[in-house]
């Protein structure tokens, strides 16, 4: 008789708002991750639409009544420095290369978030890891495209929808 | 590298196995014909569907009338009709059965659709869900489950009866899922017609439980008791699948993404609903007497002639109309000829404004853009919807045509955007406050502007050039998504919607992607796939590649071509190419059959010079040319020493050599130089004297396709005196060396600089390789630190904010 590897009936539920049929709003999000070769920086930057920033944003004033609204934009970049949790590191050794917030900016349509990490080696620039499960009980693009780019000529990408949270990336 | 190789010619067998399996291959070398005509990958050209891409002389399309009774069941939400249907059989050929769409019975546990969905895969429509990991169990989100109680609580699909021919004898039919085929008495001949009718009715679905593209959205708040409802009906009728020359029945299930196509046809729905509803709907109210009052139909007509859109039904009279209720029932009736579907909203919380659209066409003067809305659409609606509607005909007619049908709609509902025959779908909205006041956002407004546009502008495509959605998303997406593009940026251009070359960057370089040319139900990225991409390639055929006024003769031409036809992709490449006058098989290739990207490099710039073969001229020019070269270490450190040569310290040693270097020029030179001058043929002669007179300068310059994508190289030439030129170089450049070309410039000027699309017009995915000599561009970041460390906020506060109070030193000052 065939042995059945029994799991635990394991379902969680996650609070995910039920989005309607809305093919044309945009909801999409670009990251690049690149390591720039003057600076020996790796430059991550998050490129939202502006317009997918202000409705999150106006949700966030209308169920925090009390939040400051002098600096609107900052409750969303908390929002995404708190819950995209992104390291680079070595496949041998822990992942600690944190990443440093520079700033964010609005230009045009989008709405840019910078970050930054210094490796001292290539040694520390082998593995990629992405975990976003701090989103699943809020917002999160549907469509999210990583563009990774550390060894010149050499790039690689991949999307994560938007029922899609973690992600490793062997450079 | 090697991974990402193996993935693109995986895709190109799965996609092109018409091309994979080609009789003709290249099996020497690594030459790739990137112009290669594409008669061998599309269909053959015959009598239905000629080769310049247009109607053939024998082109033919099926017709479909349907008469329908339709009662809405509020208090259920359940839908009843009865259906009379006459196919007509244009076709040559004699038809034994007819295939039906049951759209419903997709939400049905055995439908293809509920059947195939993939736990957690990519590319799902509808609420979140998250298959299981090594490390994570599966996760199913809130929006899933009420979905899946949803479904199991309502008996979900059609329930059909009294499928009788025009005797009333019953007829033999087979429901398969999604489809349903009905058996004929008797064969259709062409030329024929056959009459039918069904009974059906089917739950209609809580639209925003199951994310669907209709459904009824229930208000829980308002006061009547048990609140209201606002009802989206469409996909609502059993429907004739669509049989064409190049498919015959079209038999592809609906799965939920690849949307419809179908038959155009003439339609007379009767619609029974509450009394206090009002219906907007396809086609042109036929007893407008029996269910309007004289007031609404009085401000109808003053509409009709108006700056500003005029009330039908006014806020004040909807918000007392939602208040009420009644057991009564209204019949409306409307009309509709040659569209291809049909679809209505019905509810008593409806504002209805109007304002007529007065065209210069024979075929429809007055257009009555209308909106339909509740108070939760507010002012928002009030200002900018109907205006939206008529910005959108007065730009697609000169794309297209004029906009052929007498009214054009938008309804706020709990569909995000969704578009039929005259009637659109389209979900943005206020949001309330506690002090009961209403606003929106700016992003909501152009939320609204842009999807009004958008589901307006797809009347044209694909509800009049009636492309086949559940084959093709991009020929309605991506064509509607261009022109929406202009439309929007006439209306503003800050409106987020525009199709630049740089929004598809990131995408046409990313390796998660299929070629445009793709299914819709195998599309992995909808969104960029079907929408941005094709809209940027279009955008870039327009500006760069044909230039404005080539490409809107082809496309105007492509669109009245296929006005009320059923185009296919080759239709529109080659209806582009031949209106053209344009070989663009190349670029249809590239950038609808490929996943290739665009990133075109300079690699060098050699600068030449012109061999006069005169000793006098060319032995100066050597000799110079030797001067010119850095002094050896050795030398200068000896001069640094103050060593002398031994040439030096002894000058009374000298002979002819020390006056004569080795760049004299003797008689020996000048006699062979004046021999060969004589053994010249005379024209080489002449081009020898004119290229010495002359004395221009000669540049060749080295450009790699690192991307793939063959693409025009846009060339701007930088030059020492300031001067700045443009060369657009055609694409055929690549024809033979699709890798790496070399282009000859001879110019009067000495170079300075050469720059590939400097503007940023091709979707170049690397911009620091279009310089020479490279440029340092600096990344965004670092140009945010530069523009940032000037500002106050890079102060460190956290220390200086320690810094004790201090009495300022005061120096005695006197008079």
């Amino acid at each position: 008789m065939m042995k059945l590897l029994q799991y635990t009936f394991s379902v969680l539920l996650i609070g995910l708002s039920c989005q309607s049929v809305q093919a044309h709003r945009l909801d999409a999000t670009e990251t690049s991750i690149k390591l720039n070769p003057r600076t020996q920086h790796i430059e991550v930057i998050h490129k939202f639409y502006l317009h997918d920033v202000n409705h999150l944003v106006q949700q966030h004033f209308a169920s925090n009544p009390d939040a400051d609204k002098a600096n609107k934009n900052e409750a969303f970049v908390e929002y995404i420095l708190s819950s995209v949790d992104l390291k680079v590191g070595s496949l041998t050794q822990s992942l600690t290369k944190e990443l440093a917030f520079i700033g964010a900016e609005e230009d045009g349509k989008f709405f840019y978030i910078y970050q930054e990490a210094y490796p001292e080696s290539y040694d520390e620039l082998q593995l990629i890891q992405l975990d976003l499960s701090e989103m699943q009980n809020s917002w999160k693009p549907s469509h999210w495209l990583f563009s990774v780019e550390i060894q010149p000529n050499d790039a690689k990408s991949f999307v994560l929808n938007k029922a899609e949270y973690k992600y490793q990336l062997e450079l | 590298m090697g991974q990402l190789m193996f993935r693109l010619a995986f895709l190109f067998c799965v996609f092109f196995s018409g091309i994979a399996h080609s009789a003709i291959k290249q099996t020497k070398g690594d030459f790739e014909d990137k112009f290669r005509q594409l008669d061998e990958v599309l269909p053959t050209p015959n009598d239905y569907r000629n080769a310049a891409g247009e109607p053939g002389r024998d082109y033919w399309q099926q017709q479909v009338d349907y008469k329908i009774d339709v009662k809405l069941d509020e208090s259920k939400r359940i839908l009843t009709a009865k259906q009379k249907v006459t196919y007509h059989n244009n076709s040559p050929y004699r038809l034994k059965y007819l295939w039906l769409q049951l759209e419903q019975n997709k939400f049905k546990q055995d439908s293809i659709a509920s059947l195939s969905s993939d736990f957690g895969g990519i590319g799902r429509r509808g609420p979140a869900t998250i298959g299981p990991t090594s490390e994570t169990p599966a996760q199913i989100s809130f929006g899933a489950l009420r979905a899946q109680q949803w479904l199991d609580d309502h008996d979900i699909g059609y329930e059909i009866s009294n499928v009788r021919d025009v005797n009333d004898e019953p007829l033999d039919y087979v429901i398969n899922s999604a489809q349903m085929r009905i058996d004929l008495a008797e064969p259709l001949e062409p030329g024929q017609s056959v009459v039918f009718k069904l009974d059906y009715k089917y739950q209609l679905l809580e639209e925003n439980a199951v994310s669907a593209r209709a459904g009824y959205e229930h208000f829980p708040d308002d006061e009547r008791k048990g609140g209201n409802d606002i009802f989206l009906v469409a996909q609502w009728f059993p429907r004739l699948a669509a049989y064409s020359d190049y498919e015959a029945w079209h038999n592809k299930e609906f799965l939920g993404r690849g949307e419809f196509t179908l038959e155009f046809g003439d339609y007379d729905v009767s619609i029974t609903v509450p009394a206090d509803h009002i219906v907007a709907s396809t086609g042109v109210l036929a007893n407008e007497d029996e269910v309007l009052t004289q007031k609404q139909k009085e401000r109808l007509k003053k509409a009709e002639k108006t700056k500003r859109p005029v009330f039908v039904v006014t806020a004040e009279e909807a918000l007392e109309n939602e208040r009420s209720g009644t057991s009564k029932q209204k019949t409306w009736n409307f009309k509709a000829e040659n569209v291809r579907d049909f679809a209505w909203a019905s509810s008593r919380k409806f504002m209805w404004d109007a304002k007529g659209y007065h065209q210069d066409s024979k075929e429809m003067p007055l257009v009555m853009a209308m909106s339909f809305y509740p108070k939760e659409g507010g002012d928002l609606w009030k200002k900018y919807s109907t205006e939206s509607v008529i910005h959108t005909m007065e730009v697609y007619e000169r794309f297209t045509f004029d906009y052929p049908y007498p009214t054009s709609i938008s309804v706020n509902g709990p569909v995000g955007g969704m578009e039929y025959p005259m009637i659109t779908f389209n979900g943005p909205r206020t949001t309330w406050h506690e002090d009961g006041t209403r606003t929106y956002t700016q992003a909501e407004k152009r939320f609204l502007i842009g999807v009004v546009i958008h589901e307006v502008g797809h009347i044209y495509f694909p509800m009049i050039v009636n492309s086949d959605e559940r084959q093709w998303t991009w020929m309605d997406e991506g064509l509607n998504s261009f022109l929406d593009g202009v439309a929007g940026r006439e209306w503003d251009p800050n409106i987020p919607w525009g199709v630049e070359a740089r929004d598809i960057v990131s995408y046409m370089k990313s390796d998660v992607q299929v070629p445009i040319m793709t299914q819709s139900d195998s599309v992995l990225n909808l969104g960029p796939n079907a929408y941005t991409k094709p809209a940027v390639a279009l955008n870039i055929l327009r500006e760069v590649i044909l230039g404005r006024e080539l490409f809107d003769f082809a496309f105007k031409e492509y669109a009245t071509r296929w006005k009320y036809k059923r185009p296919t992709p080759s239709d529109f490449f080659r209806t582009m190419e031949e209106a053209s006058g344009v070989d663009l098989d190349w670029f249809w290739r590239g950038w609808f059959y490929s996943t290739d990207h665009v990133d075109i490099s300079v690699d060098k710039v050699y600068k030449l010079r012109l061999d006069t073969k005169n000793p006098d001229v060319e032995f100066d020019l050597l000799r110079q040319e030797e001067a010119d070269k850095p002094v050896s270490l050795f030398v200068e450190r000896e001069r640094a020493a103050g060593n002398e040569t031994w040439v030096k310290r002894n000058k009374d040693v000298s002979d002819f050599y020390d006056e004569h270097d080795r760049f004299t020029v003797t008689n020996k030179e000048r006699n062979e130089y004046e021999q060969m001058l004589a053994d010249l043929k005379p024209w080489e002669r002449q081009a020898l004297k004119r290229a010495i007179k002359e004395d221009k300068n000669y540049y060749v310059i080295q450009f790699s396709n690192i991307g793939g994508l063959v693409m025009p190289i846009l060339l701007q030439l930088t030059y020492t005196n300031g001067d700045k030129e443009m060369l657009h170089i055609p694409a055929e450049i690549w024809r033979r060396s699709p890798r790496m070309v070399n282009k000859l410039i001879i110019t009067d000027k000495e170079l300075e600089q050469v720059v590939v699309d400097p503007k940023w017009e091709t979707a170049d995915v690397d911009t620091e390789n279009n310089h020479y000599p490279r440029r340092i561009i600096p990344s965004r970041i670092e140009a945010f630190k530069a523009e940032k460390s000037q500002e106050k906020v890079r102060r460190d506060i956290m220390h200086d904010i320690k810094t004790e109070p201090k009495e300022p030193e005061t120096k005695p000052y006197k008079k």
